[in-house]
């Protein structure tokens, strides 16, 4: 009878009612509280709590931990003078929130442009990996033109997605492994070597979607990308030429495909070359082909024959987007 | 006033303002603080819940027989995906309700202890308030005016986290 009677005494501890303006929040207990800020998309928007009143003060520093982190100081602070000031409490907060705990991590995203060094996110991402992070989402400029980034090896990692600006390229070193990962995005990532996309298959034996958009690749024309990933299902390759790279990009490459099990396939700004090959898609449902202006260049009756080939190749896909380019090109 | 099975054992819960409502005992024990009473037989044939008014409490017993009837995850490890849809889309539809429902459904829950509600009520008060400025935000809680910083401590909080501000 116990509970039954507290229960009738808390009739007089009535609730606070909303309606004569009485903050029902406030009363809440911290766990409740704890359980509206991880609801919150982005750490930033958790932190800011902080002035909403006395209550909220420290509330988000009592989270018992943050399973996703979500931080994008890529605006930089309105005030320039601050920089050095916002930069540090930044990597306060980073070490804080992400090296001071043990627990799995499911995200971390980080949006910088080029307030920190290279060397201070990758130790970030190092802090990532031991919680056994499994999406990472990166985007930051190098300090310099060209440096190479290098990932650590991650057993948990899903999904990863990189955004370099076209400033710097990706190594991978050998005996690298993502055995977990199914997506992998890179954009505006220099490629410097065609066989790191070659090594992904190796690298990333899981992976169901690759992405590559609008990476520059040092190499020289008349080369051919390869991609042959077994378990692949989604591939898009996009090359806008915005980036004023244009001649650098996959667009002079050859194209060669060979997934059994890719169901969309998506191919945007690419010059269609001679060697533009669609193997073993048996499984394709979806195909997007939308090269880019190849008027000015003279049609060679290789490549008419090639995009015939290829258009036979994935005659019984269910959805097929092409461009006037591509229609040219065979008649 | 559920009448679903005859059979089964029936709680009643009354409200703060006195309406009882009958169901059965299988809905009462998403309550994990009603389970705790009948385990321990200290339930009485009607259950006083003082500090619930009848319309949260209605809305609470409509989303713990939902509940009730589905199948739990830990039941079967390949519960069809369309049990799992269906009870995704009525929690969402449950939560179309304005601010002040929501506090009072989130109050009843915490007392009541039904973790899940305890669960949707926090989502759909962070869906309301995210992307909002902290203005917002104290309106949509109803945060007393009294209890706000003061400028200089505002000032102090905005500066030992710049980065998250600025």
């Amino acid at each position: 009878m116990n509970k039954n009677r507290t229960m009738k005494r808390s009739k007089r501890a009535k609730p606070s009612n909303h309606e004569n303006g009485v903050d029902f929040i406030s009363n809440m207990p911290d766990p409740i509280l704890q359980l509206i800020l991880q609801g919150l998309p982005t750490t930033e928007e958790v932190v800011r709590t902080s002035v909403l009143s006395k209550r909220w003060r420290y509330l988000w520093t009592s989270i018992p931990h943050f399973p996703s982190i979500d931080l994008d100081v890529s605006r930089g602070p309105k005030n320039p003078n601050k920089l050095a000031l916002q930069k540090k409490k930044f990597k306060e907060f980073v070490s804080w929130v992400l090296e001071n705990q043990t627990l799995d991590l499911d995200s971390f995203r980080l949006s910088c442009d080029n307030y920190y060094m290279q060397s201070t996110i990758l130790r970030w991402v190092d802090a990532a990996v031991m919680r056994k992070v499994k999406r990472l989402d990166l985007t930051f400029y190098t300090k310099g033109w060209l440096e190479d980034v290098t990932l650590p090896h991650c057993h948990s990692l899903e999904s990863l997605r990189l955004i370099l600006y076209t400033r710097s390229y990706l190594e991978f070193p050998d005996g690298m492994c993502f055995p977990a990962l199914r997506f992998f995005e890179l954009n505006c990532v220099v490629i410097a070597k065609l066989d790191l996309v070659e090594r992904i298959s190796t690298i990333c034996p899981l992976l169901e979607e690759l992405c590559l958009i609008d990476c520059p690749m040092l190499n020289r024309g008349g080369d051919t990308l390869s991609i042959s990933c077994p378990k692949l299902k989604t591939l898009r390759i996009h090359d806008q030429h915005e980036n004023g790279l244009r001649g650098l990009g996959i667009s002079v490459l050859g194209l060669k495909v060979s997934c059994p099990e890719l169901v969309f396939f998506e191919c945007v700004g690419l010059e269609v070359q001679n060697h533009f090959i669609l193997e073993n898609a048996e499984s394709l449902k979806k195909a997007v082909i939308l090269p880019y202006c190849i008027l000015r260049k003279k049609v060679s009756s290789q490549l008419g024959d090639t995009i015939c080939e290829l258009l036979a190749g994935i005659a019984h896909v269910e959805s097929l987007s092409l461009n006037h380019f591509i229609i040219r090109v065979k008649t | 006033m559920s009448t679903s099975s005859s059979s089964s054992k029936k709680i009643v819960l009354k409200s703060a303002d006195n309406e009882t409502f009958e169901i059965d005992e299988i809905v009462a024990l998403e309550s994990q603080a009603i389970k705790n009473m009948i385990e321990d037989e200290c339930a009485d044939n009607v259950i006083p819940l003082g500090n619930i008014d009848s319309k949260t409490l209605s809305k609470i017993i409509e989303y713990c027989k939902k509940h009730a009837e589905s199948p739990k995850k830990d039941d079967n490890a390949d519960i069809d995906e369309k049990a799992v849809e269906d009870l995704k889309s009525f929690d969402a539809e449950f939560a179309k309700v304005d601010m002040p429902l929501i506090q009072d459904i989130l109050m009843a829950a915490n007392f009541l202890n039904i973790d899940n509600l305890i669960g949707l009520m926090c989502r759909t008060i962070a869906d309301r308030i995210k992307g909002k400025t902290p203005e917002e935000i104290r309106k949509i809680l109803n945060i007393n005016k009294n209890d706000l910083l003061s400028p200089e401590q505002e000032a102090k909080a905005r500066e030992e986290n710049s980065w998250a501000f600025d």
